[in-house]
This record gives C-alpha cells, structure tokens and sequence, in this order.
C-alpha cells in the first residue's frame, strides 16, 4: 500500500469525525444560545414598545393634557404609529389586547376589533400579566411576550412565528450539515491535496533516482519547502550532482584513457594466469593486424616469436611470482602480415586485483626504435671509429707536421740563421746599420725557431714520446705558467702504470685543453692538478679558482657555439674509455676529474 | 456719481414718468394700462389680482400684494432662501446666529455686515445700516401700535453691543426653528431705517417705503402701480434689472389680456385655467408653495356659534371636495388640520384626524340633528362680511350653499378684500373665512388661536375670530420646548383640541400661480416662497 493511501486512512476518518462532531456539538451549543436569543430578543422588542406606549401615555400626564377628551386617543394613536416602526423580525408583529379581548392594534386592519376573550392563551394572559406564551392563533406555531399596560388596559404582545425565532437554529442546523459536509468535502480535498502534496517530493525522488540509477544524472528534483523532505531533496540533488561531476570525470577519463588506448601504439592486453587473453585494446588491430576478438581466449604465446618463447616464458614466470610488481622485458610478436614486430612489454600483476585479477601487460611496439636504435648504435660505432681515425689521423699529421717543422723548417731556420752570424761577421764596423739588421733578422729568426720549436712541440710533445706523461704534462704546465702567469700546483703519484702512447696523447691533449680553457677563459689565478690511481683507472683532477660555468648551459649549446673543446675532450675520453666529469658553476671554478683505466695487460 | 449713472438715472425718470401719464390716461378707463412703448432699460412688469396696495410699511403688511413689494424693499437679519424656503441663509446678519444662556436669559449674538447702507431719500443720502436700526426695527415690530405682527415679539429684547453688534435676548427661550422665523425677512423681521423713521414720521413710511433692499420704491399711483427701481449700492451686488413696475388688474380678463399682448412680464395666475391655453407658447406657468390655507373660524363667543353643537352642526354641513371643485386642481388640496402638515411640523394629517373621529365627514343629518339639539331644528340666519377678491368669494358662496341645505341662512356682506381685512379685525364677522399663510406652525397658532390674538379684545388683537382660549398653554408649551419632537407633538394636540371644539374648519390649501413670459429668469428655482410670489431679486434678469 502506498504511503499516500495510508496517509488518507489514517487522516480522513480522523477529519470527518472530528468535524462532524463540531458540527453537532456547535449546533447544540447554537441552539441552546439562539433559542436564549430568540427569546431575549423578542423582550428586547416588547419593552422597546412597552416604552413607546409609556412615552406616549407619560407625554399627555407631562404636559398635563387632560382636557382634550381625544388627547389619549391621539396617543394612542401616536404610540400604535410609533409601534409601526417597530420591526419583529421577518415575519413577527405586535398586536394589542385590551382586558376585554379586543384587539385594538394589529398589522392586520381586519383584526382590529376582533374577540380574543375565548382564546385559551388570552386567558393565560390574562392570569400572568406579563410573561411567555406559546400559542397558535389563526396562523404559524407563535412564540409570543407579552406585558399588560395598565393606563390604557392595553395587553401589548410581540409575537413572532416559531418558524423565524428558531428560523436561525434550523437555517443553522442545515448549514451546519451543509457545512459539515461542505467542510468534509474540503477538508477530504485537502487531505487528499496536502498527502499528494507530501507524497509528491518522494515520488519525484523515486522517480529521480530511477532516473539516476537509469544514468540520467543531470536529473534533479525542485526543493519547495524547507523541511525533511526539501532536505531529503537537496541532499539528493547534491547527490546527483555529485554523481554527475564524478561521472563526467569517469567519462571524460574513460573517454581520454580510451582515447589513449585506441590511439596508442602499443597493446594493452588482460592475461589469465594460464596467459589466456581475457582483454586485448583495441589498437591491436592497427598495430598487429588482428581483430581483438580474434585473439581473446587464446594463448598469448602462440603470438610470441618462437626464438623470444624462452624469454618470454621466463618473464612470464617472473611476473607471475611477482604480485604487485611491474616487470619489463622485449620479444617479439607476430604481424597477420607475418613480419616480426619487436614490442617492449610492460607487465603488472594485477591477479590479486579484484577487479582486473589477471595480468596486465602494455606492449608497446619499438619495431622502428629498435632498428632506429641500431642504426644509430651503429652509426656512433661509425662516428667513434671516424673520430677515432680522425683524431690520429689527427695527430700522424701533428706528428708529420711537427716532424716536418722540426727537421725541414727547423733545420731551414738553423741555416738561415747560421747564415745571418755568418753575414754579421762579415760585415765591417761602418755597416752597423747593416749589422743592425742582421741583428734583428737573426733575433727574429730565433724567435721563429722558438716558435716553430713550440709549434712542434704542441704539434706533438716530444717529452711525451721521450720523458712520458707525467714529464710531458709538467712540460705543459711550466709552458702554461710561462706564458699565462698561473699558479699551478702539480701533484702526481708514482702510477706505476705506464699507458701506451695512445693514451698518453689522449690525455696529454685532455690536459692541454683543460689548461688552455683555464688560461684562455676561466679568469683562474690558481690551478690545481692531481694525479693518482684509484683501483683499476687513473685520476687525474684539474681544479681551478676560476669563474666557472653552467654546465647545461654550455650542454644545450649547439654545435658551432657549443665549441670543439669541450666535445674533443669528450671524444678523447671516449676513444680512452676513460670517465670524464666537468663540476662547474658560476662563479665556483671547474673541476676535471678524468679517470682512464688501466687494461689489462697495460704495462706498469 | 459717475455719468452712467446720471444716464440710467435720468431714464428711470422718464419711464416713471411715462408710466404717470399712462396712468392718467387710463384713469377712464377704470383698468391700469402698462407702457408699451419700447424702452431700453431692462424693466419687469408685473400684474397682480389687487386693486391696490394697503401699505408698504414692512411690520404692517398682511396683503399679498403688499408683501410682494416690500419683499423687494426690504431685508432680515436672515433671508428665507429664495425660491427654497424654508431653509434659511444669512442675510444682513454676518451668519446664522447660535444661542447661548446668559443669566438664565437665552442670548442670540447677532453680527451685522458692514457697509449696507438704506435706500437714499430726498431727505437722506445713503446711509449704513447699524445695531441702532437693528434695535429699533425689532421694537417697533414688538409695538402693537406700528406692527400687525407685535404678538410675535413678546418676549424679544434686543440690545446693542457696538455699532455692528446687538444681542437678541429671548424670554422665554425660543427653539431655533422658532427664533430664525422672527428675524427673517417676513413680516416683523423685516429691518427699518430708524433715522428715516424718526425724522419722517410714521405715516410717510406707510407710501414711501426705505428700505435695504436690491429694489428701492420710486413711486405710487393709487389703484395703479407701485414702481420700484434698481438699488445699484445693493449689497449683494447691483440687480440685473433697472426697474420693476407692479400693476394692479384685479380682473384676470384684463391681467391674461395685457399679459398676452407683451405689456405684463409676470402676472398672478390661479383659478383661469382656461386662459392659459391662449397664451403664448413659450409662457411660463409656476405652481409652488408656500401655499394659503383657507380655515373657516366661528366666533365662539356670538350665539349661536358659542354652542359646540352648532358649530359641530356646520362642520358636518359641510364637503370639503365641494369647497375644493372650484379651483385648479395643480394648486388647491384638502387639508384637515388648521396647519397643512405637508410643509409645517406639527399638522395632523387626514388618517389621524378620521381615525380621531375629528374629520366631520359630511353628514347633513347629522348636522340638523345636532342643531336640533342646540335649539335649532330650523336653523338660523347669520349676516357675515365676505369679499370681492374672486377665489376667497368662492368659498364665501360655497359655505353659503351647503349651509342652506342644513338650514342655515348666511347673508354675504360683499366688500373689497382690503375692506374685508379691516372689517373682519373689528370682530364684525361671526364667520371669517381667511386665506393665509404663516412662517411657522407657532404663528399660525399663536396668531389665530391664542387668546392674545383675539381680534379686538386679545392682548395684541390679531386675527383670533374665534375667540378661541383652549390651546394657550400648549402654544405657550410648544414655543418654548427645545426638543422638536415633542414640539411638535404639543402642536399636534392643540390642533387636536381646535377640532375637537370646532372653533375652525380647515378647508383646503391652495398653491399660488405665477405666469411668467418665457425669458424671464427669476436667477434661483422655484420650490417655494415665503414672499408668496416667485419673488425678484438682484439676480432676476430678462434673457432677451
């Protein structure tokens, strides 16, 4: 039964009885009050016109009007004029009784001068002299007062028809029914109105929440009042608008995860613990050809290349003792076009997961990374190996060059300025300006053979060949002390390692350049240089007080603005497998720690 | 005085003039004849069924026709509201007095306009109207010897307070309704110039009237006319019309005649009917109140009129729709009480006074029955003064026919009405038949009833033919109650106690008829006139 109909059984017999028990007590009460009324009311009438007749009557004794032998029929007359004024009601009249029974004032013309002597109720009239009558006289049931004048003999009666004086109680009685019933009609209606009323927000609520439970969740239901059921309604309103919120979030979510999923270029697939596909994207068909559908409730490794099986197995196995953890591994799987596609395989194990409880892999398809990374594995392999030959293709030029310089121009230069001595000696004491010259040439040819000696030598140390590293880099040093006014503390452990040549120009030329940009470009007043073993390589450490510089910032440069330098020691290293780190920041100097290790097989 | 009035002055002159010498002309002809020539100030002309005036003095005026012209000489202190009466509006007092008590005295304080002044004379420029005239006028309407109406003034002392103010001390103190009567513009309340009136005599103001009033008197021709001209320092304003000529053609053949040819604006209609069917279209006719009741009175106090019987006798004799047949049915209705309770309080209506048993349904037998009872199985003869003034004469003629059947012999002495006046207030008549009119039901009873009113013998002789004494002391009773309800009723039982006694017998009132020219305006409407004529006031004018 719905809660409506049990709010209308519950009310409207309550409501009908209750009103029809104001109905009756009230028209108990109102004919008790109108009967009392009535009567009341009806002495009101007669003393106003007993006062009439005594004003009438006192007015002649007042103004000693005795003589007039018509004087008391004139008031009379006066006072029966006066009573005309007098209303009883609707249907009531006054009429006046003299002792002798004959009516002397009526309404009714043709009454006058009537015998009323044998009526019973005059008799009774005559008895009380004042008093109540309920009598019938050619006419209604009358309820009649009367009082006796004595000065004119006069019995005056108000009289009013019972039909009138309780007219009002039953006029009362059938509007109290009337209104009973009227009242139960309304008051059923407003029952009925005020239950559908109050039923009304729960409907809508159910209705609201099949709506929402339909996914209709924009729905939501008018707040009209402010009590439990406004609340009710508000709180379901902030519901669905939550729902909502949350369901557009959900959606939008969905929507970009499968937005991500189907435009994604790997497969995410849901794996059984016996490697059945239970869900596979729906990308598997742009990436591998195949319709999703194809694939679930198949063994995921029939798709597995057969030489990754081993592999994949393993991993599998991994990842299947492994709850909770990601694990990753690269096979192979098979294209409908039956090429080999390399996938990147991201697992989780989600099998203790109530809801996916399976595997979940994320295949991501590097086909094109593999050969791209191949291609530029082999590419840098091809780089190294040309820098490589570059560099010592480099350095036989040096080498060649130095050599050159060293044994042709040097020994060119050696002649020209044996020449010259051999000029200034031939020339006579007047030629000094001569001499001058020869002088200055043979200054300059020294200093060109300085510089063609130290050309040389930065063409291609000689020490480093002669003396070894160590001597050969405190050669640079003193050279950069020489020539920049640095401080340089030099501190080098016995290695007892000797690298081959190879490696000695590499680090020799590491430790030229360091130096160079420290004298060219750090602004450094002091340098520190250190030099020791440390398990399986050589350190060496080149400290500075100079301004320094931000490492990334010179990282992001491009090629030409990046500098040679700084990607030579790089390559340098490289070619060394030696480790080389520059600390640096603005302001802090720079600190070069390159480490070279010893191979096997180096001498020491 | 400024040229246009030298120039409407001198026109005046000569349309009096004019107006003489037609008079002098018609002198032969035995009838008034009206100027006919066109003239150019706006002039009303009015024919009344009179042959004369008696008086022009205000406080001696009884005569219709006499208080017509004083209506338009005069002013009081109050003024009937033209054409509306009986409502009242102040007139030369400032506003309607309210009554105070002053030592047990009854005080009116009465304030005057300033600045109106009396109609010039020869003697007198104009001159303002003052507390001293106020004064003056009252006591001289309290004066038997100069007023016919001194009875009503018994009681009233007026006293100055400055040259404006007086004071109007009631003894005993008079219900308002009682006391505005007095000191409105009829008869007794009309204001006189005192200075006029002790410098001229008394007998001069009886022809050459002054008085405040938006008309001033000009000039009398015995039997002719009266002429009255504008009074351009009215106080109200100066009247539309300049001038206004009152002709006297007692015989309505010649009054409808002059009326048809244009040489009348305004003539007193009444029983001619027949006449007005040849009147010009555009003709007016005017019934209105305040009416004249016509009351037959018996001298109590003269045989055989002094036995109840005899008197009761006539009564019975008589039938009021033959009293009534003769008149134009618009104006004239059966009344039953001495005061027509249609436009007085204090009359008794028909049903009352048959349900009294005190209508005297005529009933000849009865009538010889109770002459045979008085002595007179064969009735008796009585001589009785009866005047010529046509409608009254009819009810002289009438009593005398019924009277005969029952076997009473009336002998009509006929006179002229004025002569009937005088003769019937020596107590000359023992059966009076008085076509009048008062202001008010205390008047009427005090002036007929009272024993003061007796004629000749009465304490201020009036018009008492009965020498009736039975209501003094419910008239004196009524005067002085200040509740109008019981006022009323105390007039009710003294009119009770007149039929009871049959000391008169109320015949019929007649409403009056003015016949007026179609442009004549008489500048208010006309309900009813205590003037009892349409009256002429500064605002009457002529359209054309």
């Amino acid at each position: 039964m719905k809660i409506y109909t049990k709010i209308l059984l519950i009310t409207l017999p309550l409501v009908l009885s209750a009103l029809l028990a104001g109905a009756g007590v009230t028209y108990y009460l109102s004919s008790q009050a109108l009967g009392d009324l009535a009567e009341t009311w009806l002495e009101t009438r007669l003393s106003e016109v007993v006062s009439t007749i005594e004003g009438n009557e006192q007015f002649l004794r007042r103004y000693e009007i005795t003589d007039i032998a018509t004087g008391v029929r004139k008031a009379q007359y006066d006072a029966a004029n006066d009573i005309k004024e007098i209303k009883i009601g609707e249907q009531g009249h006054i009429f006046i009784v003299k002792s002798s029974g004959e009516i002397v004032v009526h309404q009714d013309e043709k009454l006058l001068g009537s015998d009323v002597s044998h009526e019973f109720w005059f008799e009774e009239m005559l008895k009380q002299g004042k008093g109540r009558l309920d009598y019938s006289w050619g006419g209604p049931r009358s309820l009649a007062v009367f009082e006796y004048f004595s000065p004119w003999d006069w019995y005056v009666v108000v009289s009013d028809p019972l039909d009138e004086v309780y007219g009002a109680i039953n006029n009362t009685r059938s509007s109290l029914a009337f209104l009973a019933l009227f009242g139960s009609v309304v008051m059923s209606w407003l029952v009925v109105f005020l239950a559908r009323r109050m039923i009304a927000p729960l409907k809508l609520l159910v209705n609201g929440a099949n709506k929402v439970g339909r996914g209709e969740l924009h729905t939501r239901i008018p707040v009209r009042s402010g009590d439990e059921l406004g609340h009710l309604s508000r709180a379901f309103n902030t519901m669905a608008e939550k729902l909502q919120q949350s369901h557009g979030a959900l959606k939008r979510s969905e929507q970009h995860f499968r937005s991500l999923i189907e435009n994604e270029s790997g497969i995410i697939t849901v794996l059984g613990e016996d490697r059945t596909i239970r869900y596979i994207s729906p990308s598997l068909e742009r990436v591998l050809g195949f319709r999703g559908d194809e694939l679930v409730g198949t063994d995921f490794s029939q798709k597995v290349h057969p030489d990754d099986l081993g592999l994949f197995d393993e991993y599998f196995r991994r990842v299947v003792s492994c709850t909770g953890e990601s694990q990753t591994a690269e096979f192979r799987l098979r294209h409908t076009s039956g090429e080999w596609r390399v996938f990147e395989t991201f697992t989780q194990n989600l099998l203790n997961d109530e809801v996916v409880s399976g595997l979940v892999l994320n295949s991501r398809d590097i086909t094109v990374r593999k050969t791209f990374e191949e291609a530029l594995t082999k590419s840098e392999k091809q780089l190294h190996q040309l820098m490589s030959r570059l560099l010592e293709a480099q350095e036989g030029e040096r080498k060649r060059i130095s050599s050159e310089l060293h044994d042709v121009v040097g020994q060119n230069l050696l002649f020209l300025k044996f020449k010259v001595a051999q000029l200034e000696k031939s020339l006579d004491p007047e030629q000094s300006a001569l001499f001058t010259e020869c002088e200055e040439v043979y200054s300059y040819v020294d200093q060109i053979i300085e510089n063609v000696r130290r050309l040389c030598w930065d063409l291609m140390p000689s020490d480093l060949e002669d003396l070894g590293l160590i001597a050969a880099i405190t050669g640079l040093v003193n050279d950069c002390i020489r020539h920049y006014a640095l401080k340089i503390d030099v501190e080098f452990e016995e290695f007892n390692v000797v690298l081959n040549q190879e490696a000695q120009i590499l680090v020799y030329r590491l430790f030229q350049e360091s130096l160079t940009n420290i004298a060219k470009h750090a602004g450094a007043k002091s340098v520190k240089i250190r030099g020791y073993r440390e398990a399986n390589c050589l350190c060496f450490v080149i400290e500075d007080d100079g301004s320094g510089f931000d490492m990334e910032t010179v990282q992001l440069r491009s090629g030409s603005s990046k500098g040679m330098g700084l990607s030579t020691m790089q390559e340098r290293a490289r070619i060394l497998k030696a480790e080389l780190s520059i600390e640096s920041q603005a302001g802090e100097g720079t600190r070069i720690c390159i480490k070279v290790p010893i191979r096997q097989g180096a001498r020491t | 005085m400024s040229p246009g009035i030298w120039l409407r002055l001198s026109l005046i002159s000569i349309l009096h003039l004019a107006v003489l010498l037609t008079a002098a002309s018609a002198q032969n002809r035995e009838v008034p004849s009206p100027p006919s020539q066109d003239y150019s100030l706006s002039e009303l002309r009015i024919g009344l069924n009179a042959t004369d005036v008696e008086t022009l003095d205000p406080h001696l005026a009884a005569a219709f026709n006499d208080r017509l012209v004083v209506d338009m000489v005069f002013n009081g202190l109050l003024r009937y509201e033209p054409g509306n009466a009986p409502r009242f509006e102040a007139d030369l007092a400032e506003m309607i007095p309210e009554p105070y008590l002053k030592g047990g005295r009854q005080v009116w304080p009465v304030r005057l306009k300033k600045g109106i002044t009396f109609h010039p004379t020869d003697g007198h420029e104009n001159y303002e109207l003052t507390a001293d005239d106020i004064v003056f006028s009252f006591r001289r309407a309290a004066d038997p010897d100069r007023s016919r109406y001194a009875g009503e003034y018994v009681g009233m002392t007026v006293e100055k307070v400055d040259r404006y103010s007086c004071n109007i001390i009631m003894e005993p103190p008079l219900s308002p309704v009682l006391f505005y009567s007095k000191i409105a513009d009829y008869a007794g309340g009309l204001i006189v110039p005192k200075k006029v009136l002790e410098e001229s005599g008394e007998e001069n103001f009886r022809r050459q009237p002054i008085g405040t009033g938006p008309f001033r008197f000009v000039a009398y021709q015995s039997k002719h006319s009266v002429s009255l001209a504008a009074n351009d320092r009215y106080f109200r304003g100066p009247p539309h019309l300049d001038v206004v000529n009152i002709f006297f053609y007692p015989d309505a053949t010649e009054r409808y005649r002059e009326f048809k040819r244009g040489n009348l604006d305004l003539i007193r209609g009444g029983d001619e009917v027949s006449r007005e069917k040849f009147l010009p279209k555009e003709t007016i006719v005017d019934v209105f109140g305040v009416p004249e009741v016509a009351i037959i009175y018996f001298n109590t106090m003269v045989k055989p009129l002094d036995d109840i019987r005899v008197r009761k006798a006539i009564a019975y004799a008589l039938d009021r729709e033959r009293f009534l047949a003769p008149f134009d049915s618009r104006t004239a209705t059966n009344v039953y009480s001495v005061v027509p309770e249609t436009y007085l309080p204090g009359g008794v209506n028909e049903e009352q006074v048959k349900s009294l048993g005190l209508d005297y349904a005529y009933n000849p037998d009865k009538a010889r029955a109770l002459l045979a009872e008085a002595g007179y199985p064969d009735g008796f003869s009585l001589e009785i003064i009866a005047t010529r003034l046509k409608h009254v004469q009819k009810n002289y003629l009438t009593l005398k026919e019924q009277l005969r059947e029952v076997g009473i012999h009336l002998k009509l002495h006929v006179v002229d009405h004025a002569t009937m006046h005088r003769l019937i207030r020596q107590d000359l008549s023992p059966i009076v038949i008085y076509e009048a009119w008062r202001p008010n039901t205390d008047v009427f009873l005090s002036r007929f009833f009272h024993s003061d009113s007796i004629v000749v013998t009465g304490k201020n002789p009036d018009t008492n033919f009965s020498h009736y004494q039975g209501i003094d002391d419910l008239i004196v009773r009524a005067r002085q109650e200040m509740d109008p309800e019981w006022q009323t009723k105390l007039w009710e039982y003294a009119q009770v106690k007149i039929l009871e006694d049959m000391v008169a017998y109320p015949l019929h009132y007649r409403k009056r008829v003015y016949i007026r020219r179609g442009d004549l305006d008489y500048g208010h409407l006309l309900h009813s006139s205590m003037a009892l004529y349409p009256q002429v006031t500064e605002k009457t004018r002529i359209l054309k």
